[in-house]
């Protein structure tokens, strides 16, 4: 409890996130590679050694910063230690895991998957999505269960939840109107329905089972709306006791964790899209973060699926203040019958305490609407960015270009729009519209030839281009969640686990596979259609 | 002589507490009563949460020794609560420790099933690497 | 323990404590807004 210790645990961790990142960048530069480069090479990451040594430098040089500020004065408990200096030991070492797991433990479980897959007849490393969010997920979980995490890394995994956050709110800028829109209007329907249906179930579940109400209640918002936070939500309008709280942020915990891991495997096997997944996620996973990772891990390259479950998951935040509501009234009549519960006006409740990284995302939102992340020449249309400006990587090659000529000729082509659009096409060689592209893409309702329409799409695929300032932002973004899901990893302890016990693990099993299984049905059945 | 009781709130741990609380008489002593509970913030939970849910985690214990602690006042016996939250083992030796305590007084295995405060084998690891003297509550 | 009725002042008041929960996060929320925003800006300024 020696807290005026002057730590060196910072400057240390700052110094090897540099070294590596200085090594690296001057293996880069050198003629001959060095054995940094070597294993790039062998692993294929060597396009990405650049943002490698960038982050590694920097967050290196800001670490060694704060390390030697520690280390010459110790760490009072002012709010800016608190934030800024204390946490930055802890949060190197999830920086240098990141890295491992993106840069390293990724690429060569791909390589290792591709190898067993003659003799396994599957590729396991795809199979079970093990790319660097998971393979970061399972070393955090190793980690706290084996070595722990000493007291000096402490305030540093808490500043996973803050990533998280600065993640998803970052994330909101990722979207377009017609995206949230149809995304939105799906995540209310299915999320008012699981939560409320959860919530009855579990209730009534409750009383067939003859389970003490606090403990029912609880459980009833963990399992419902978004699992522990929840719960805990939820335990003065029930009194929940110590014991309930322990059995259900256990079971919770539990019930979360195996959801995490096998959603994305049973979500791969039965060939989901990210629409389907991500809502799947969304509504079946119970917590927060969770959602998240579950929906990286079933797919790390794009954003697409992330930002379908982050939208259910943010619906779901939202049903929060209401289920509590509704709970407290619940607990109140099963107390006395003759009072009612208290009148609470549900809306007020939900503009006073909206929750302030939602809106947040929905600021950022805003933000990118107006175009700010747009830089010149490119348009956002759809969820795509064009760029239109002539350039000869764009254009559609000759025989195609005749391909098409014969499609207008053969006078299949019966919408005058759309042949014009073919024809302008023709002219210029490549797209140069928004409209023009959504009409060339149309024009492979008038063709049964294959090849003819990956002609179209490839031609609007050519006029795409992401600006680097939403490549930058996607970068930074997945830094975060990679951060975030890393710290989530070393707070899943075998410890809080085994507090699940008694009728709290009967109906969170029951309850969790049920939402589990009927959110798939809904999911695969009924949620036609990509994004 | 100082004697530290660790109580999971089980039976066998009302039995150790009795123990613990004659042998303080007998000796004079002072009593401290421990409290350990399990650490249940986990990173859907922020520090505010985090404080409520100990909140609620604490208030049981507290209220459960307070008849005792007016009883040994008769008898001035010095008695202390302690709660704190974390693994069970260390946190005992822990807090031994940094009162110099002479002797721990705990049950032999905690409550399963119930009430799961004390998890898997809490007294072996005391006995092993406690510095002072264990009596283990059978 | 729980065999105390709850007077309505007294429901009233738990109330309150339960939808407190919703401001307690505020704190940690503004940083990670504040963040956000601040290199969502630096993104805009070096690249755009």
């Amino acid at each position: 409890m020696n807290e005026a210790k002057r730590s060196p645990a910072a400057i240390i961790v700052g110094l090897i996130l540099l070294a590596y990142g200085l090594v690296l960048k001057s293996q880069d530069a050198a003629v001959s590679p060095g054995f940094l480069m070597n294993a790039a090479n062998y692993l294929g990451t060597a396009k990405e050694v650049s943002t490698q040594y960038n982050v590694s430098i920097w967050a290196g040089a800001i670490i060694s910063f704060f390390g030697l500020w520690n280390l010459a004065i110790p760490a009072m408990k002012s709010k800016f230690d608190n934030l800024l200096r204390a946490p930055m030991a802890g949060v190197g070492v999830i920086i240098i895991l990141a890295v491992v797991t993106r840069y390293y433990l990724e690429p060569l479980f791909k390589i290792w998957g591709k190898k067993a897959e003659p003799s396994l007849g599957f590729d396991f490393a795809a199979m079970f999505g093990l790319n660097y969010i998971l393979l970061g997920i399972l070393l955090g979980i190793v980690w706290v269960n084996t070595i722990g995490v000493p007291r000096w890394m402490q305030a540093g995994v808490k500043t996973a939840r803050l990533a998280m956050k600065m993640g998803v709110i970052s994330l909101g800028a990722m979207y377009s109107l017609t995206e949230l829109k149809y995304m939105g209007s799906l995540s209310i329907t299915m999320v008012a329905v699981f939560v409320l249906g959860t919530v009855l179930f579990v209730l009534w579940l409750g009383k067939v089972m003859r389970t003490p109400r606090p403990l029912t209640g609880v459980l009833s918002a963990g399992l419902g709306v978004c699992g522990v936070s929840a719960a805990v939500a939820a335990a003065p309008v029930v009194k929940a006791r110590g014991i309930d709280m322990a059995y259900s942020i256990g079971m919770l915990l539990l019930v979360g964790v195996v959801g995490l891991f096998t959603f994305p495997t049973i979500g791969k096997m039965a060939g989901l899209n990210e629409l389907q997944f991500g809502a799947w996620a969304g509504t079946g996973i119970l917590n927060s973060a969770q959602v998240a990772a579950a929906a990286l891990i079933f797919d790390s390259k794009s954003i697409e699926t992330l930002k379908v479950a982050e939208i259910f998951n943010i619906t779901r935040i939202l049903f929060l203040p209401i289920i509590v509501i509704v709970l407290a009234i619940w607990f109140a009549k099963g107390e006395e019958e003759t009072e009612g519960g208290g009148k609470i006006n549900i809306g007020q409740v939900l503009v006073e305490k909206f929750p302030i990284f939602v809106l947040g995302f929905i600021l950022m939102f805003a933000f990118s609407s107006t175009g700010v992340f747009t830089p010149k020449g490119y348009e956002l249309h759809g969820k795509h960015f064009y760029n239109f400006k002539a350039e000869e990587k764009k254009e559609v090659r000759t025989r195609d270009l005749k391909k098409i000529q014969a499609l207008i000729d053969s006078g299949q082509v019966t919408s005058p729009e759309v042949a014009a659009a073919l024809v302008k096409l023709i002219n210029d060689r490549q797209i140069t519209s928004t409209a023009q592209t959504d009409l060339v893409l149309k024009a492979s309702d008038f063709t049964e030839d294959k090849q003819l329409k990956g002609v179209f799409k490839d031609a609007d695929k050519k006029v795409q281009a992401t600006p680097e300032t939403i490549k930058m932002m996607r970068e930074y973004m997945m830094w975060f969640f990679a951060f975030g899901l890393i710290g989530l990893g070393m707070q899943i302890t075998w410890e809080t686990i085994r507090q699940a016990g008694g009728k709290a693990a009967i109906i969170g099993v029951i309850t969790g596979f049920t939402k589990a299984a009927l959110s798939f049905v809904v999911c695969y059945l009924l949620i036609r259609g990509s994004i | 002589m100082k004697v530290l009781v660790a109580h999971d709130g089980s039976e066998l741990a009302d039995k150790a507490l009795n123990r613990a609380a004659k042998i303080a008489a007998a000796e004079k002593g002072r009593l401290t009563v421990l409290t350990v509970l399990p650490d249940l913030c986990t990173m859907e939970i922020g520090d505010d949460d985090c404080r409520k849910l100990i909140g609620i985690m604490a208030s049981e214990p507290e209220k459960r020794f307070e008849d005792l602690k007016e009883e040994l006042a008769g008898k001035s016996i010095p008695m202390e609560i302690e709660i704190k939250s974390g693994k069970a083992a260390e946190t005992i030796l822990a807090v031994s420790k940094e009162k110099n305590i002479d002797m721990i007084v705990l049950g032999s295995h905690g409550r399963h099933g119930a009430k799961k405060f004390f998890l898997g084998s809490v007294s072996v690891e005391v006995v092993k690497h406690a510095s002072c003297e264990v009596l283990v509550v059978k | 323990m729980a065999q105390d009725k709850a007077s309505s002042s007294e429901q009233k008041k738990m109330e309150e404590r339960a939808l407190s929960v919703f401001a307690s996060e505020r704190r940690e929320d503004l940083t990670a807004l504040i963040i956000a925003f601040a290199l969502a800006l630096l993104v805009i300024i070096t690249l755009k």
